[in-house]
């Protein structure tokens, strides 16, 4: 803080300096001074002679260009400069307004700056974060440490597999895929980078089981055959292509193998009863985010809750609130999106633009 | 502490700006020498104080400083050091942080070097520089601050909009800045004409050196967005009339017909009321751009800041800083001495002409942008007015100007022999006739206007080089004299021709590629090929290509012409998910002087369960001239600019060592 005020005062003083200084030279040369357009006109003249020697302007038009460059000399002497004044008073008063200058700049400073506010580069604040626990960061400050991690440890799939969970959890689907592949690319015998690499793949979808995400779930069956989550999709792909007793076997095979006490377990039940009663999974167009599976569950609900994590340590982020109002909407919370909109109501009142984007987002896809 | 510093040097230069008015002011009304230097002083340590601001908020972008709110919504810590420092002017507060330092640092080159200038003269100067620097400081400091922290800052930054991370745009504002910005000097030193009665010769020699440095550093920002335009939204086009492109092209244009009629007012005294009413004119533009850019009534790709409330802070200044300037005008413009006189057919003639038209296209310009805005306001519908309206109102203006050009040269101040110029044009003429001809007859389909264009091109190239070969006396001199008179021209003939020439060029590129180009798309799988022109490009391989902040899907192209390698191309697709934002990255083959040009898009199912991707192939014939000739046109600028006679300071040595030559145009 006292560093500020120094520098402030130095920056203030050289201002002032600049300011009398440059009153001083100025009245020191005024003394004699002529009108410099007289020397325009006396270079114009010499520079039509100079013209003419080089035979770039004919006899006649040298004479007519000649005697009207002569004639505004004349005219400019006849309306040469008249004499610049210097009192003791003019003196006093740019001493006055050089010393005033400094103190308005710092009253006003006091109403607009923030004084004492540090500078936080994103280095330093880094190095913080990576001192502390990481259990009691927000999730993008966990993101930016083990983006870090991942830079100075490029060959270590493990760092990378953590950066992705958490940027998955936070909303950003796409980077944590990246980051996934490089994993299973640098590990290509975990099977439970290639499952996650697939689940990751099936959330950035919405609950479709894509080409590439099967491809993930294949991959990771061929390492490791007893893969719950692995299996469980697959199951899902099958069913989703219509054929329901294949996909119901291999969730029931699913089911039997989970340890008993395994969170899974009820929810996959409960899926099971569902899709024998219904005969099929039940239609995409009713549900934005998929039900199945309890780890897809999970997944998604603490995606949303990192999104308002997130949203409530960094609250400036419009695309962010909309996309937390539409997932409470789709997960049926009206509660916690009216709660949601209402703050973002708040946030940006002052922007309509924003806030209708962001309202846009509470109304149902599908009318 | 450093942005803080930042901050605080932003407000004293705000302090300073206002004492460089009152100070200037006092000083030419008591004619006294120790306010002149106080109000000069008070202009250097404003621009200083400004550059230490600037200086700041760069600092705050490179280490990513998300506590400042600018570097939050603009930044983002993995953009690469390039855009992290462009971030700078990338967005709304930091351009007018920009705009500022080129507005204070104009003001302080006038007050601190400027030293040929009469001392009353240069105090008004001061203090109408001054006064603009008090309206745009104050709107930046109360309304735009780029300081403003959060005390919560974001763990991470919301990063630049990806089309602006690029090296072209990364250059474009500052150019732009410069060409808008130094107009304001013309605009002060056309205030201070009308305050002292005085628009002469040597006042306009004062201005031309500055409307050559704005309208050269505006012709490079131009060109550079354009050249932007045409390589990283991937349309294909060049110039697509676009609200925010005109809002640059018009003071342009009013700079160029400024720099012809001040070269009246310098040689023969003559046109002052116009010379200084174009004078207000230029900057009174760049501001109406600043206006429409960022007030949000335009839609616009280029309309990165949009902010009604902003907009009405804007106008407000538009309205006071012209309002000014015209009212003085109307006021004291009457009271100017007449000029020189000169009959119809001579070189201020031409010139005269050349204003007119130029004028009278800025005016149509000016209409097709503001008509949508006009009408919607009045009636409530949305209108769009585009390239038809442009090409039958601005083409045929321009086409009359590029027929005029090469005349005004060849003829002599005050009264011209029309004929004896006409007839020394006539290879010229032939040639362009013939080009014109050859155009119609050789290329296909037949474009009647695009072989005009290009004849009128041919006739401004080879008008220039008859303009030369008449100087030099080419034929009618022995050798040893023609060296020694091409030896003597001036810089500025240089740079005159260099200019025309230089718009001869961009005429034939303009022309030629857009009424020829040619276009394919289709949707290839790898190892698929497409045909555009007489060239195949054939998709080898689609592969990742990660950048620092982007995901990409790299085409890898190979374009080959009669079975020969033309060259191997990289068009791509990125997703910057910071900002959840798609962009194509465009890949050019220079043939030449003609691209081939292609863009990729996104994934979709192709033939046979393999993944495909629309590619579009475009061969753009002699595209590159499009983008030299202007900037022939900004080094003919710089070469004029860099005649001794021109220079900012005038320095007194030059006055004292005689042997300057003295270009003729």
């Amino acid at each position: 803080m006292i560093g500020f005020w120094i520098t402030a005062a130095l920056l203030s003083a050289a201002a002032s300096y600049f300011v009398v200084s440059r009153a001083a030279r100025l009245e020191a040369q005024a003394a004699g001074a002529e009108d410099p357009s007289l020397d325009v006109y006396r270079r114009q003249l010499r520079e039509m002679d100079d013209l003419a020697d080089r035979g770039l302007l004919t006899d006649e038009d040298y004479r007519s260009a000649k005697t009207e460059a002569a004639r505004r000399l004349l005219g400019a002497a006849d309306q040469a400069a008249k004499p610049v004044s210097a009192t003791p008073l003019a003196r006093r008063m740019v001493f006055i307004v050089a010393a005033v200058l400094p103190l308005l700049a710092v009253a006003a400073y006091g109403f607009i700056g923030a004084p004492g506010v540090p500078d936080q580069s994103f280095a330093s604040r880094l190095a913080t974060w990576r001192k502390v626990d990481p259990a009691t960061l927000a999730p993008l400050e966990l993101v930016a440490v083990l983006q870090a991690v991942v830079a100075e440890r490029p060959k270590d799939p493990q760092p990378l597999m953590f950066l992705a969970r958490v940027q998955a959890a936070v909303g950003d689907e796409t980077s944590a895929i990246r980051n996934l592949e490089t994993a299973a690319r640098l590990a290509p015998n975990r099977a439970d980078l290639k499952t996650l690499l697939g689940e990751t793949l099936v959330i950035q979808s919405k609950g479709d089981i894509s080409p590439d995400a099967l491809r993930a779930f294949n991959e990771a069956l061929a390492l490791d055959p007893t893969d719950p989550s692995a299996r469980y999709h697959v199951g899902r792909a099958l069913m989703a292509k219509g054929d329901v007793a294949q996909g119901l076997q291999i969730w029931n095979s699913v089911l039997a193998g989970l340890p008993s006490g395994d969170e899974r377990t009820g929810g996959l039940r409960a899926e099971i009863a569902e899709v024998t009663k219904n005969g099929g999974l039940p239609k995409p167009a009713a549900v934005e985010v998929p039900t199945g599976g309890a780890d897809q569950a999970a997944f998604i609900r603490s995606m949303v809750n990192g999104l308002a994590a997130r949203l409530k340590a960094s609250p400036d982020d419009p695309a962010g609130w909309a996309r937390l109002v539409r997932s409470y909407g789709v997960l049926g919370e009206t509660e916690a999106q009216a709660k949601a909109l209402a703050e973002a109501r708040r946030l940006y009142k002052d922007r309509p633009d924003l806030l209708k984007t962001i309202e846009d987002s509470a109304k149902p896809l599908s009318k | 502490m450093i942005v803080e510093i930042g901050a605080f040097c932003l407000i004293l230069s705000l302090i300073l700006s206002t004492a460089q008015v009152g100070l200037s002011v006092i000083g030419r009304v008591r004619r006294s020498a120790v306010f002149y230097g106080a109000g000069e002083g008070a202009a250097g340590a404003a621009f200083l104080m400004v550059l230490i601001a600037f200086a700041s908020l760069m600092y705050a972008f490179v280490t990513s400083d998300f506590s400042v709110a600018n570097v939050a919504a603009n930044s983002h810590s993995a953009k690469p050091m390039l855009y992290k420092v462009a971030g700078v002017w990338g967005s709304h507060e930091g351009s007018m942080l920009l705009w500022c330092l080129a507005l204070t640092g104009f003001g302080a080159i006038v007050a601190l070097l400027a030293r040929g200038l009469p001392a009353a003269m240069k105090s008004v100067v001061v203090a109408s520089q001054g006064s603009l620097g008090v309206l745009f400081l104050a709107y930046t400091v109360f309304a735009s601050n780029p300081f403003v922290r959060l005390l919560q800052p974001p763990v991470e930054g919301r990063s630049l909009n990806p089309l602006l991370q690029d090296p072209a745009l990364a250059f474009h504002p500052p150019f732009l800045y410069g060409g808008y910005v130094g107009f304001s000097i013309v605009f002060s030193f056309a205030i201070a004409a009308l305050i002292e009665g005085r628009v002469d010769a040597a006042w306009a020699r004062w201005v031309r050196p500055w409307s050559l440095a704005a309208w050269s550093l505006l012709t490079v920002g131009i060109t550079l967005g354009a050249f932007w335009a045409y390589y990283e939204l991937g349309w294909g086009g060049w110039w697509f009339w676009d609200p925010v492109e005109n809002a640059s092209f018009m003071p342009w244009l009013i700079g160029t017909a400024l720099l012809h009629s001040a070269v009246v007012t310098e040689k023969r005294g003559a046109l002052p009321g116009w010379t200084v009413f174009l004078a207000l004119s230029a900057f009174t533009f760049s501001m109406l751009g600043a206006f429409l850019v960022r007030s949000g009534v335009l839609t616009s790709v280029h309309a990165f800041a949009v902010d009604p409330k902003r907009g009405i802070l804007l106008l407000t200044i538009l309205g006071i800083a012209a309002g000014a300037g015209f009212g003085l005008f109307a006021w004291r413009a009457p009271k100017l001495a007449p000029g020189g006189l000169f009959a119809p057919i001579s070189r201020e003639g031409a010139l005269v002409i050349n204003n007119l038209v130029l004028s009278a296209a800025t005016v149509t310009v000016l209409l097709g942008t503001l008509y949508p805005l006009i009408k919607e306001a009045l009636t409530g519908q949305s209108l769009s007015v585009g390239t038809p309206y442009f090409n039958l109102t601005f083409a045929p203006l321009m086409g009359l100007a590029f027929l005029v050009l090469p005349i005004g040269p060849l003829l002599s101040w005050k009264r011209g022999d029309g004929l004896g110029a006409l007839q020394r044009l006539w290879a010229a003429a032939g040639v362009a006739v013939a080009v014109g001809l050859l155009v119609l007859w050789i290329q296909k389909p037949t474009h009647v206007a695009a072989a005009v264009g290009m004849a009128l091109g041919v006739w401004l190239i080879v008008g220039v080089l008859v303009e030369i070969a008449e100087r030099i006396h080419l034929g009618r001199a022995n050798p040893a004299e023609v060296r020694r008179r091409l030896g003597g021209l001036p810089r500025g003939a240089w740079g005159m021709s260099l200019a025309h020439a230089g718009l001869g060029i961009f005429a034939l590129g303009a022309c030629f590629e857009t009424a020829w180009k040619i276009e394919a798309a289709q949707a290839l799988s790898v190892n698929q090929s497409i045909t555009v022109g007489t060239y195949q490009v054939h998709l080898g391989d689609v592969v990742a290509a990660n950048g620092p902040n982007y995901i990409a899907e790299r085409g890898l192209v190979t374009v080959t012409k009669n079975g020969k390698l033309v060259c191997d191309a990289m068009p791509e697709r990125r997703f910057y998910p910071a900002n959840s934002q798609t962009t194509s990255e465009v890949a050019l083959c220079l043939e030449g002087l003609d691209d081939v040009y292609l863009v990729m898009g996104e994934r979709r199912a192709g033939t046979e369960g393999q993944p495909a991707w629309l590619v579009r192939a475009y061969w753009n014939p002699l595209a590159r001239l499009i983008f030299l000739g202007p900037l022939l046109m900004a080094l003919g600028g710089a070469v004029s600019l860099s005649d001794r006679r021109l220079r900012f300071a005038a320095p007194r040595r030059a006055a004292e060592t005689v042997a300057v030559p003295v270009p003729a145009e």
